[in-house]
């Protein structure tokens, strides 16, 4: 059993009127790399800055290595801070940047060197140390942001948006290089992205975060697979969401009946007649020329896109007039466009999701879809392909 | 074709002002600084004759002591000037719009009003019989009346008085623009409020504090009338010796001469100010 080094405890945080984190509560344990991760006015960031102590809890409380630190100032926590924008003092060098947590602990001058050189040579700058900030790039503040952070050995990194300001390249190689350092010294990372695609891939754990509600947590392969909303399934890569009626319940696998026909899900103590969604991963859908015993949906082609490894297909289907993404790989997509495909899945492949449900359609979807598209633009565009 | 009319609209927007500084500060600057290397004639003008006595009198004993003693004032009304100012502004910036309009406000409405007048003000509230003294007297503070007017203690209060707006305002658009993110950055590396205001804060805002510095310290040597008027003119101060040997001693050489050396000093500090990345901007704000 890992033993817990953060753990929120029912936590609240107002501004004003607004109520940007409810009830979060959420265990991180040591050596973790956990990502917080959610569009803009989630309350990630919020989080961060709770753990930090930048911002006041309203309610509940926040223990950092067992202490509860609800009450403490950001300088009494055992807890590091990799700034979105660095915040690198520019009146002072590298090397004094990265002295800065150390001579205020009164450490040996010597001492300090040897940990500021040590800090150097870890984030691969050897000889910056006596340059000014303004002499450096943006990938070389990034690292020197972290040596500043992580020379006084904290329990806990807490990293905001880190790389968000760095090029798509650079990004690609601070990822790697920051996982790299996590494995290295041990220290429990919390990292704050709205980009999917690097918490899918740093991460040991993510913790979704959605109008300051904790959505879901669980490693990225349990968020991609088992997607526990709606909201998560599209915010996570990109998902066909169906919704109907659950008519019968075999052996966890459910038959549902949608506006398109009768459909196969995974489904773990769902009642039956009762109303649900269902998430389908555009690469767990097969095409096929024609029906399928258990269950297939008639559709048409509508729109091809060469991926390089993969052919996206777009295809309504007949009954309902529902579009499906479904990836193929390319060695094996000979279907055009105007083409009758069948769109079948194994039901293991496809989950049972909260949200809402397309039985109860406009009238309940359009605030969500207000909600999303005040968020992310891209979403809207998913959901509206979905409906 | 369309460069020469851009450049030909700049000029006819930059001419009246480059005319009205030409006329009104270059060439006067200019005279002042001729006239310092003339001599007096017997009635008081001037005689067109080259000599550097001029400067070479300043630096008799008498001199030197006004010149010190007006120095060590500006500096004084300089560092009380910050005292007051730097915890305002720092508390302004913290406020909402609103409240900061409405203190800025407060703070620029006074400082439109004639500078005389206002000292004509305080002289009412610090005289023996004035407001202050009235107001002690009745409280059972005083059990007599204190000299406060005509004392030392006056000119600070209406230097400061008078100049505090000019630390103010640079020294809030300096705190204004200052990276919140760079104190919690400090905070997070385990600094004490203190700590993270001797090591981040004030050296970050150093320009601030320097340009308000400037703009105080330098007014502080002439004027003149704060002097005369809550001083009592007991003790000769450069801006009052500059004044005298303008119109009572109607020794113009010289008093040009002075002016060259506060001149000179304006440029000095200006110039320590740019040598260390100050921006000119800043005392312009």
């Amino acid at each position: 059993m890992k033993s817990t080094m953060v753990k929120l405890n029912k936590v609240n945080k107002f501004y004003g009127d607004s109520h940007v984190a409810k009830n979060i509560s959420l265990d991180i344990y040591e050596g973790e790399f956990l990502t917080l991760l959610g569009s803009s006015g989630s309350g990630k960031t919020t989080t961060l800055r709770m753990i930090a102590g930048f911002e006041r809890i309203d309610s509940g409380e926040v223990f950092v290595a067992g202490k509860n630190v609800s009450a403490k100032e950001p300088f009494e926590r055992e807890v590091n801070t990799v700034f979105q924008n660095y915040a690198l003092f520019p009146h002072m060098t590298v090397a004094e940047n990265i002295a800065y947590g150390l001579k205020l602990k009164k450490l040996p001058k010597n001492e300090i060197a040897g940990k500021v050189s040590e800090m150097l040579e870890l984030v691969q700058l050897k000889e910056f140390g006596p340059r000014k900030i303004d002499a450096l790039s943006g990938g070389q503040k990034q690292r020197i942001a972290i040596a500043r952070a992580i020379v006084n050995n904290p329990k806990v990194l807490l990293l905001d948006e880190p790389l968000g300001a760095l090029d798509l390249k650079l990004r690609k190689q601070m990822q790697f290089e920051l996982k790299r350092l996590q494995k290295k010294l041990g220290i429990t990372f919390i990292y704050v992205t709205h980009d999917q695609e690097e918490a899918l891939s740093m991460s040991d754990r993510i913790a979704i975060m959605h109008n300051g509600e904790l959505e879901q947590i669980g490693t990225p392969a349990e968020i991609y697979n088992k997607p526990v909303s709606r909201f998560i399934a599209e915010f996570i890569g990109e998902s066909n969401v169906l919704s109907g009626e659950i008519q019968q319940v075999n052996n966890n696998v459910a038959e549902i009946l949608t506006p398109c026909g009768m459909i196969c899900s995974y489904s773990k103590n769902m009642p039956t007649s009762s109303q649900a969604s269902v998430s389908i991963r555009p690469e767990r859908i097969v095409l096929k020329k024609s029906p399928v015993n258990s269950f297939s949906l008639e559709s048409t082609i509508t729109d091809q896109i060469y991926k390089g490894s993969t052919v996206r297909y777009l295809a309504v289907t007949t009954h309902g007039n529902v579009e499906f993404k479904a990836d193929i790989s390319s060695s094996c997509s000979d279907f055009a466009i105007g083409d009758t495909a069948y769109l079948h899945w194994e039901s293991a492949d496809a989950f049972l999701i909260t949200g809402q449900t397309e039985a109860t359609t406009t009238a309940q979807i359009l605030p969500l879809k207000e909600k999303i598209k005040a968020e992310t633009g891209e979403n809207l565009q998913m959901m509206e392909k979905a409906i | 074709m369309k460069k020469i009319k851009e450049h030909l609209f700049l000029c006819l927007l930059i001419c009246p002002i480059a005319l009205w500084l030409t006329l009104f500060v270059a060439l006067p600057m200019m005279y002042v600084c001729i006239v310092s290397f003339l001599s007096r004639g017997s009635y008081g003008n001037i005689e067109w004759v080259f000599t550097l006595q001029n400067y070479l009198s300043i630096a008799q004993n008498t001199y030197l002591q006004c010149f010190a003693a007006s120095f060590l004032m500006a500096a004084v009304v300089t560092i009380i000037c910050l005292l007051i100012s730097y915890p305002f502004a720092m508390i302004l910036v913290k406020k909402s719009n609103q409240t900061k309009a409405i203190l800025l406000m407060l703070l620029m409405v006074p400082f439109l009003t004639n500078s005389l007048l206002r000292i004509y003000g305080w002289m009412l509230i610090l005289r023996t019989d004035g407001l202050l003294n009235e107001t002690f007297l009745s409280l059972h503070i005083f059990a007599t009346a204190h000299t406060m007017l005509y004392t030392t203690p006056a000119i600070f209060i209406g230097l400061t008085y008078t100049l505090l707006p000019f630390m103010i305002l640079p020294l809030y658009a300096c705190l204004d623009k200052f990276d919140a993110s760079y104190l919690e950055a400090s905070a997070d590396l385990g600094a004490k409020p203190v700590q993270t205001f001797r090591h981040i804060l004030f050296p970050m805002t150093i320009p601030g504090v320097f340009a308000g510095s400037i703009m105080v310290f330098i007014p502080s040597f002439g004027l003149f009338f704060i002097m005369d008027l809550l001083g009592g003119n007991k003790v000769l101060y450069l801006g009052n010796l500059i004044r005298n040997q303008f119109l009572t001693a109607r020794n113009w050489p010289f008093g040009a001469a002075f002016s060259m050396l506060l001149i000179l000093l304006t440029l000095l500090l200006v110039y320590i100010y740019k040598r260390n990345g100050g921006k000119m901007n800043a005392l312009a704000e």
